[in-house]
């Protein structure tokens, strides 16, 4: 008889080996790590807990990450969905120039991002200068520091998925009297839907954790540019902070479990579906 | 409706696709373009379609009396059907079926009911009753095939176009599919042009065939007439198997075949009014036309040939012959000849062309003739199938 499928022998060499590995580095680089922050948070009850979390300047950092963050994942979604179009549908000069331009925002260090964009939306700064109101140490200037950020996250899970599509789908399309406007909302876009959801997840998922860019642009002035990191951060140099940072902690890992949780759920949902149609 | 095409060509670069094509399809007709991949067959059924755009310098596409060389796809009333069946993947089949009615304008969009009562209409038609719910990817090839023919057929459109309907369907499900779509035709009577590479395909369901080559039409006509007086040597070969044999044709219309002379049984000449003069020509014999005996027959014309190998497995034996030049020859004899003549692989015996095609039996340079050395080959055809 055959065994349970987890207790199969391979046919492939090394698997104890590789799978002892696997678990020691998980192990050592992510899980310890992770069950610490539950261990000191467990050090606080409950009320403590909350009573951390209701500090009006914690509320306020909360609020603003995730509006924020949110902000900029939409915006990213919907200009990161005209340029991910753009690049795999038409050809052009300066394609794969602009191309290798979107990664930028994943290479290039926090820290320069952040001080090229503070500078350049300061109240005398290139962008700046033209706007009537503040960008720089405001949460406008947070959110476009996490629109910066998060930009390649929608564009490159959308490319492989916009490539994917048939030409074919849109000539039946067509050839059924539908126009362009129709075929993209019932055809196209529903085809790349679960890319864009998890292209948006991801997008929103690393704005709320983004720190660096954020510190310059946004200046980091509690109770009104102050990020969660930024909270966790200064918690730490209070008298017990550590118990304090790590309650703040939580609640960020919890948000982003959740957010990839709902990734998972909706490859799930779009494997099921959409598998192996042809 | 009649769809009529005048002076079609179509460039892709420097390659033509099509070559200043014109056929014209009777209403209520069948019709399959049946040709080699390259020939231009689905670049022709495209330009019907609206898909494609013709050189142009191209004429009119006539559908009934009017000219919709200018309108799109989606305005000529189209219903087209694709090789890999192009079915939304995230619609179920119903959705499938219906996408054509609901992306109708608002003011003639059916109701809902009506759409419904539409699409179950035609998931009875093609026995899919039950799968109204599923997903495309939960269907095998052939019943997709048969809901990309609903969905085209929802909207009632006036010619029905088809690229290679069965070329992605394995070969049982595509000879039942093949039945299948020729009894629809038969209650619907849409004018339909389907696009083939398979010539049991085109030859069992057409009502009329036009058989294509480097971009245009070699014969269009009925499949029997195709298959039984072919035009041109392209669609001998093309249509099944055929030994291939070059030489002259002699003023008595003697066949001279290297140092072979004689005549054969029956002689078929596409242009009779060359047999005049002395010529180089192609002859071609079809394997059932190509007897084999153990003597040369007297006054025919007769050559020796070596057997290389013997199929057996089949309705009729097919022998794979040598002649002494070391060209291939293709014959077919039945079951009980082959027992009488008692021969097996190795043996050496004498072949008879009995009923020979003739082609381009037109004089050409001495220059040219030397170059020409006899030559007999077996085409297989057949081989395309299995693409």
């Amino acid at each position: 008889m055959a065994r349970p499928a987890l207790l199969q022998r391979s046919v492939l060499p090394g698997f104890g080996l590789t799978m002892g590995f696997t678990v020691l580095y998980l192990s050592l680089i992510v899980l310890i790590p992770l069950s610490g922050l539950f261990i000191v948070t467990s050090h606080l009850s409950l009320s403590d807990f909350l009573q951390i979390m209701s500090n009006d300047l914690v509320k306020k950092s909360f609020t603003l990450t995730f509006r924020a963050s949110f902000v900029a994942a939409v915006v990213n979604a919907f200009f990161g969905f005209i340029v991910a179009w753009v690049l795999v549908r038409y050809w052009f000069p300066g394609r794969r120039i602009i191309d290798a331009m979107v990664d930028l925002p994943f290479a290039m260090p926090t820290a320069v991002s952040g001080i090229a964009l503070a500078q350049i939306y300061s109240e005398h700064g290139w962008l700046g200068s033209h706007f009537s109101f503040p960008i720089r140490g405001t949460e406008i200037g947070v959110t476009i520091a996490l629109i910066f950020i998060g930009m390649p996250f929608v564009i490159r899970t959308l490319q492989p998925s916009l490539q994917e599509i048939d030409k074919e789908l849109e000539e039946v399309s067509a050839s059924l009297g539908a126009n362009r406007w129709q075929t993209f909302t019932k055809v196209i876009f529903p085809a790349v839907l679960p890319a864009f959801i998890t292209g948006f997840a991801m997008a929103f998922a690393r704005a709320i954790g983004e720190y660096g860019s954020v510190l310059f642009i946004g200046g980091m002035i509690p109770g009104k540019t102050e990020i969660m990191s930024s909270v966790i951060l200064s918690k730490l140099y209070e008298e017990n902070g550590h118990i304090a940072a790590s309650a703040v902690a939580i609640v960020m890992l919890a948000a982003s479990f959740g957010i990839l949780l709902a990734i998972n759920l909706v490859q799930l949902w779009a494997n099921r579906r959409f598998a192996n149609a042809q | 409706m009649s769809i009529e095409v005048r002076n079609i060509t179509k460039s892709f670069g420097q390659f033509k696709a099509l070559d200043n094509v014109s056929i014209k399809i009777n209403a209520g007709e069948l019709v399959a373009l049946l040709g080699p991949s390259g020939s231009g067959k689905t670049t022709l059924l495209r330009i019907i379609a609206g898909l494609e755009v013709p050189d142009p310098t191209s004429g009119p596409i006539f559908f009934g009396g009017e000219d919709v060389a200018r309108r799109k796809v989606g305005q000529r009333g189209v219903g087209f059907v694709f090789q890999h069946y192009a079915l939304f993947r995230h619609m179920t089949v119903f959705d499938n079926i219906a996408f054509g009615l609901t992306v109708k304008p608002r003011k003639i969009r059916p109701t809902k009911e009506q759409i419904r009562a539409r699409v179950s209409e035609l998931l009875h038609m093609i026995q899919l009753d039950n799968l109204a719910d599923r997903y495309p990817n939960q269907l095998s090839g052939g019943q997709r095939q048969r809901v990309a023919l609903a969905r085209a057929l929802a909207v009632r459109p006036k010619v029905l176009l088809l690229d290679e309907p069965f070329g992605a369907l394995d070969a049982k499900v595509r000879v039942e599919l093949r039945g299948w779509l020729r009894r629809l035709h038969e209650e619907i009577h849409l004018t339909s042009v389907f696009v083939t590479h398979d010539q049991d395909e085109a030859l069992e369901l057409a009502d009329r065939v036009a058989v294509m080559n480097n971009g245009h039409i070699e014969q269009f006509d009925k499949p029997d007439y195709v298959f039984h007086h072919p035009s041109t040597p392209f669609v001998m070969n093309f249509l099944g198997q055929v030994n291939q044999f070059r030489g002259r044709l002699g003023r008595t219309g003697e066949i001279h075949i290297g140092q072979y002379a004689g005549v054969a049984e029956e002689m078929v000449a596409a242009n009779t009014s060359d047999w005049a003069s002395e010529a180089n020509a192609s002859f071609f014999v079809r394997p059932h036309d190509l007897a084999i005996t153990r003597q040369p027959r007297e006054g025919q014309l007769s050559f020796p040939g070596t057997i290389l190998r013997v199929h057996s497995a089949g309705v009729r034996i097919r022998v794979e012959l040598q002649s002494d030049e070391g060209e291939p020859m293709l014959a077919e004899v039945s079951h009980a000849r082959w027992e009488r003549l008692g021969l097996k692989a190795g043996d050496r015996c004498f072949v008879t062309p009995q009923s020979v095609r003739i082609f381009d039996a037109v004089d050409t340079p001495a220059a040219a003739r030397t170059t020409e050395t006899p030559k007999a080959g077996a085409s297989a055809s057949g081989e395309e199938k299995a693409s």
